[in-house]
């Protein structure tokens, strides 16, 4: 693939300079730190709601380590993802109207080594994001918890990732495919909400990354889950969809 | 399950974390709001709907804004940009890209050739042509953008694609850039095939299309880098040829990012990235189109410059930059080629080769007599002139001063004048739309 390792050297300056450092890494920063906060304060600041009501009384447990990073966990699965749907719709399409892929793939610069550097800066952005997200909730929940659920938080989020790393491949391969951002972002929700409705129906869900949605907070409430399968097709969707975007995009008109 | 609480309180702890998230939350917004009061311009124009946005959604409006909202600030051109690029600049740089012999390609190119050669049996110097386009047809559902266009464009050539708008000419361009499909005949560049073959063609050309898209957070320099990286370009050659271009492109000591350049500046640059790898063929798709007269006249002094040592084929419908840089031609009307040739065997070919314009005192007593004349082949009144196409110019400078003095007139006005390109390309032109 002519060309690749000085176009990914280009996508993660680009990544460096421009809004990209921003966005996912900046929510992921807000997730991070804001909530273990909430769900420290939460319960306290609902107390003082209900007290200023005559007649309302609210019994709630005492928050722990483990709801902060449910709460994470949660945010992840709804926030986190759609920002890496919607960010990842312009990926190449964004390209294609500017006109800047016009000009770098008159070069050596062959179009499967254009797409793949997009996934592959896409993958390392979601991975610095999320350690660093995820490092910040551990410790500013350390510091207002205990250390308690930590292992088992890293798992949920290594889960997680593998979800979100398909949702950035799929989304380079629809980028690609339709060249131009809100459609591309378009079928990248409507992919997002059928895997949503897919974990109410076990026979699919078991075989299908739907199984890791359904799965996201099995790791800390110490739930048992079979997930080898749903893990494998999450995967193997990742590669597919990288091949995929490879061979659309060498067919497209630019 | 978790313990119940029978009185839930706020630590101290968390009651400062959530104090100092509170505060990163309004500062956040402070921030924006104050960016969008003092930015020149921001995405769609409207200040208050950002602004809005910012208050209502704090931390995700923040993002949203810093990630999209903020337009960045023109660049002023470089004042000393016109004085400081001048024709010696331009030859220099020519000479520089192209150093060591005639029309030798980059490394970028070099692989490429060895590997076209190899694989067609046949050596350097026995190069094909620089583009052969056989029976090339483009459509775009039902309409007709391309209809078996052929044409063949020496290698070495500075070769000029007319056409009106619409002609076809970007069609074309794009497809020997490998950028479009044909949906019928095919074209080859170098002896390699566009689409077969369009690694190969991708290391042997440069290509500038109309409206050239940069990388808007880069400047100058790092888009040159960029691009001779991508042709495997590195080290001190890699320095010296940002170093050429920027200073031929005047953009020397702009530090802006590109973002902010003018429409000017960005041709210009254009220009630079297309040369980076010193191309055997030079696709520049109406390159001057957005330049003022000083910058147009360098790029066609450097496009003039660069003949002999590569081939550059030059779409426009600008028709004084062919007559004044171009040694052959191609107009391309409807899809259609009607004719190639060179420039003077085109105006030879299409309504003769001169024309005289000839001033009396009475017009149409002399009208008759030239329209009889065997040398004259079409006669007209422009005013108080008459315009006379000859097929024989020496014949005319011979009689028709002796027509003048045997009808006793006053001859004010005898001087011969060439067809002019554009003449010829109306007709052209007007024939294949009737």
């Amino acid at each position: 693939m002519s060309g690749f390792v000085v176009f990914l050297r280009k996508e993660l300056l680009e990544t460096r300079k421009t809004w990209r450092l921003w966005v996912l890494p900046g929510v992921f920063v807000f997730l991070g730190v804001g909530t273990p906060i909430l769900a420290a304060a939460t319960p306290a600041l609902l107390k003082m709601t209900a007290e200023r009501s005559p007649g309302v009384s609210i019994t709630l447990p005492a928050p722990t380590a483990a709801d902060a990073y449910l709460q994470f966990l949660g945010n992840l699965l709804q926030l986190a993802l759609l920002v890496i749907v919607i960010s990842g719709a312009a990926s190449v399409a964004a390209e294609h109207r500017a006109g800047t892929s016009a000009l770098v793939l008159t070069k050596p610069l062959s179009r499967g080594a254009f797409v793949t550097a997009k996934s592959a800066s896409g993958l390392v952005l979601l991975l610095a994001a999320t350690a660093l997200g995820s490092a910040l909730c551990i410790a500013v929940t350390v510091a207002l918890f205990d250390t308690s659920d930590i292992a088992r938080f890293i798992g949920s989020v290594a889960l997680w990732l593998a979800l979100a790393a398909m949702f950035v491949t799929l989304m380079v391969l629809l980028s690609a495919a339709m060249g131009r951002q809100a459609p591309a972002a378009g079928v990248g929700l409507g992919v997002y909400v059928a895997l949503f409705v897919l974990t109410g129906f076990p026979t699919v869900r078991d075989r299908t990354p739907a199984g890791i949605m359904a799965a996201n907070d099995a790791f800390i409430k110490g739930r048992d889950v079979a997930l080898a399968i749903p893990l494998a097709t999450t995967l193997a969707l990742t590669a597919v969809f990288v091949v995929a975007a490879v061979y659309v995009f060498r067919r497209k008109e630019i | 399950m978790a313990p119940l609480a029978a009185d839930v309180v706020l630590s101290s702890g968390a009651l400062v974390a959530l104090v100092v998230l509170g505060v990163a939350e309004v500062a956040l917004a402070a921030f924006c709001i104050v960016d969008i009061v003092r930015r020149p311009a921001v995405l769609g124009g409207r200040k208050w709907v950002w602004a809005l946005l910012v208050v209502l959604f704090t931390v995700p409006g923040s993002i949203i804004y810093l990630a999209i909202g903020r337009e960045p600030a023109p660049a002023a051109e470089p004042e000393s940009a016109a004085d400081d690029r001048t024709l010696a600049a331009t030859l220099t740089t020519a000479q520089l890209l192209y150093a060591g012999a005639d029309g030798a390609p980059g490394p970028a190119a070099a692989t490429a050739d060895a590997a076209g050669a190899a694989g067609a049996g046949r050596t350097c110097t026995q190069r094909p042509p620089a583009i052969v386009i056989d029976g090339l047809g483009k459509r775009y559902g039902r309409a007709v953008a391309l209809d078996a266009v052929s044409l063949t464009v020496p290698e070495g050539s500075v070769f000029g694609f007319l056409g009106p708008n619409g002609a076809g000419k970007t069609t074309t361009l794009r497809i020997l850039a490998g950028l479009a499909h044909p949906t019928s005949g095919g074209a080859r560049v170098s002896g390699h095939d566009v689409v077969r073959d369009a690694g190969a063609v991708h290391r042997l050309i440069g290509y500038l299309p109309d409206v050239p898209g940069f990388y808007g957070w880069m400047t100058a320099a790092e888009y040159l880098d960029l691009s001779g990286r991508l042709f495997g370009l590195s080290g001190a050659l890699l320095r010296e040829r940002i170093e050429s271009l920027l200073h031929l492109a005047g953009l020397t000591d702009v530090s802006t990012r590109v973002g902010g350049f003018s429409r000017g500046m960005k041709q210009r640059l254009g220009v630079a990235q297309a040369l980076i790898d010193a191309p055997r063929l030079l696709l520049l798709d109406e390159p001057t189109s957005a330049l003022d007269p000083i910058g147009r006249r360098e790029v066609l002094e450097m496009v003039a410059a660069l003949g002999g040592r590569t081939t550059v084929f030059f779409s426009t419908h600008i028709l004084a930059d062919v007559e004044r840089v171009c040694d052959t031609v191609a107009i391309l009307a409807r899809g259609r080629v009607v004719e190639q040739a060179s420039i003077e065997d085109l105006k030879a070919r299409h309504g003769g080769a001169h024309r005289v314009v000839i001033e009396v005192d009475d017009q149409a007593a002399l009208r008759d007599a030239l329209a009889a004349a065997d040398w004259a082949t079409a006669v007209t009144a422009q005013g108080r002139e008459l315009v006379v196409e000859v097929a024989d110019l020496e014949a005319a400078y011979r009689d028709v001063p002796s027509l003048v003095a045997a009808r006793g007139l006053s001859l004010r006005r005898f001087e011969a004048a060439e067809i002019s390109l554009e003449e010829v390309f109306v007709d052209l032109v007007g024939e294949a739309a009737s």
